[in-house]
């Protein structure tokens, strides 16, 4: 696997450093039209060919570039890259999709829960999911991703500016998140939206993307056995939206963030919260014992724009104590009790 | 604004081939074109939108006023999309992505894209040229270079005659 990662770094490094990667002529949202790149082509006797005219039932093909590569950017990666056999029109259209969608995976998990045992079949088989990262990522010359996602993820490398990471592992309960990753060099500066999903996270990463993504407005965490004593605090986060679901040590959680309109944590954990003065939606699961509630019903009293509350309670008895306390809030229209 | 005064305010649009539409100002400024011009006070009189067509412009009016009348709530507005799009053909699609794109109307543009590209899942090669009448300019030897050169993409897609 080792070596895997490594072949995977390489490939990426070679791209960063050929000229062609970061031509500015070649930026889709530039409205200019994709030029062929000439060592690209099969042979030299379709470039008389290029361009000249289209079947003139063949409205696909006579779309601007931008509108077919936005339209490419809605399959898969490889249902994409497939494009490029249709005909000389569509040969390279796909390399500027700005969202790359490498879910590939969904094979390799069925492969390991059938073959737990035969290591070296799911370890060849990784390998070429690697090989087919590596492929995609030498082809694309996007210079804006706006959604980059590996279902297996291994190592992510500076590809331009991303704006969107998402790690969705619905099918490994096992994956720790490379926190080697996050002390390199990589540019996350564009992030706007990053998410976990069933990848085991520790607080380490995530405050670092806290402190080094300026305009990352979305955070969720899903599913992570890891994540403890998170401090989702600073008085410059840009951060809308949080979400803390799942995760089972966190004791406590504290969120102290200007911007955040949106607070999701189930979790039965301590919460300290403060300094959310947009804050208009929570939804929380709550311990049921009085102290903890009555906590919890006068922290949220200080935001003065709440207008939802979710809270679910373990036992149905606690309601009244939980209105006694609510009427402090300025409007709360949503309750959810389970049990 | 028409919210303060109570009265809703009309834009008239004019497509490329002369027909005149109205239309709320608050359904037309989904589109950031007509929004930027609203803003910047040139959209008194007829607003020309030179490359929309009659036909084309009415459907996209239709789909300003649906989704527009829906409160905020995507999951409502994107089942209207769904629903609107449900009936069209590829050429209506192809027409509407153009206009969307001109107009500038994201979530349009999103939804017909999307629902284009739906039309290309999980299809082979040949299929696909027949289905949208792509004409293959290359040399049988030129679709091997090109395909040897994708190759990963294949992997795991049944192999027929088609691909």
């Amino acid at each position: 696997m080792a070596d895997s990662i490594q072949e995977f770094t390489d490939s990426r490094q070679r791209i960063m450093n050929s000229s062609r990667f970061m031509s500015i002529d070649s930026c889709p949202m530039c409205r200019k039209r994709i030029r062929i790149d000439s060592k690209r082509q099969p042979n030299e006797f379709c470039a008389k060919k290029r361009y000249i005219g289209y079947n003139k039932d063949d409205r696909i093909s006579e779309l601007p570039d931008d509108i077919v590569v936005h339209i490419l950017s809605f399959l898969t990666v490889e249902e994409a890259a497939r494009t490029s056999v249709l005909s000389s029109r569509w040969i390279n259209l796909w390399e500027y999709t700005t969202r790359l969608k490498l879910d590939g995976d969904e094979g390799l998990a069925k492969l390991r829960r059938q073959y737990m045992f035969r290591r070296k079949l799911i370890e060849s088989e990784e390998r070429k999911y690697v090989r087919r990262v590596n492929r995609v990522l030498q082809s694309h010359k996007a210079l804006t991703l706006k959604e980059f996602r590996i279902r297996f993820a291994l190592q992510i490398t500076d590809h331009a500016q991303v704006e969107r990471l998402e790690f969705d592992l619905q099918d490994d309960d096992n994956y720790h998140f490379p926190e080697k990753l996050v002390s390199t060099s990589v540019n996350f500066k564009s992030l706007r939206a990053l998410i976990f999903t069933n990848v085991h996270v520790s607080k380490g990463p995530i405050e670092f993307f806290l402190r080094n993504c300026p305009l990352l407005e979305k955070l969720i965490v899903c599913y992570s056995a890891n994540l403890s004593n998170l401090q989702v605090c600073g008085s410059s986060l840009a951060l809308k939206h949080l979400e803390i679901v799942y995760c089972y040590h966190l004791n406590p959680l504290t969120v102290s963030a200007p911007s955040l309109t949106y607070l999701k944590a189930a979790t039965y954990d301590r919460l300290v919260l403060e300094n959310m003065p947009r804050l208009v939606e929570v939804d929380v699961n709550r311990t049921d014992d009085d102290v903890s509630l009555r906590g919890l019903c006068s922290a949220l009293s200080c935001f003065s724009q709440l207008e939802t509350l979710r809270l679910t309670l373990l036992r149905k008895e606690k309601v009244r104590l939980l209105t006694a306390n609510i009427f402090s809030l300025r409007r709360c229209i949503g309750f959810l009790f389970t049990n | 604004m028409a919210a303060e005064t109570g009265t809703p305010t009309t834009l008239t649009l004019k497509s490329n081939d002369d027909e005149l539409f109205s239309v709320a100002e608050s359904a037309a400024i989904l589109s950031v074109t007509i929004r930027n011009m609203v803003e910047d006070g040139c959209a008194g009189g007829v607003i020309p939108l030179d490359n929309v067509d009659g036909k084309t412009l009415a459907s996209v009016i239709t789909y300003m006023n649906g989704i527009s009348a829906i409160p905020a709530d995507e999951e409502k507005k994107k089942s209207y999309r769904d629903k609107f799009l449900s009936d069209k053909d590829f050429e209506t699609l192809a027409d509407m992505v153009l206009a969307a794109n001109y107009l500038n109307m994201s979530c349009l543009m999103d939804a017909v894209s999307a629902k284009i590209a739906q039309v290309m899942e999980k299809k082979s090669v040949g299929w696909v040229r027949r289905k949208f009448g792509i004409e293959n300019d290359y040399t049988p030897e030129e679709e091997a270079a090109v395909k040897e050169e994708h190759k990963w993409t294949f992997e795991g897609v049944e192999t027929d005659d088609d691909n």
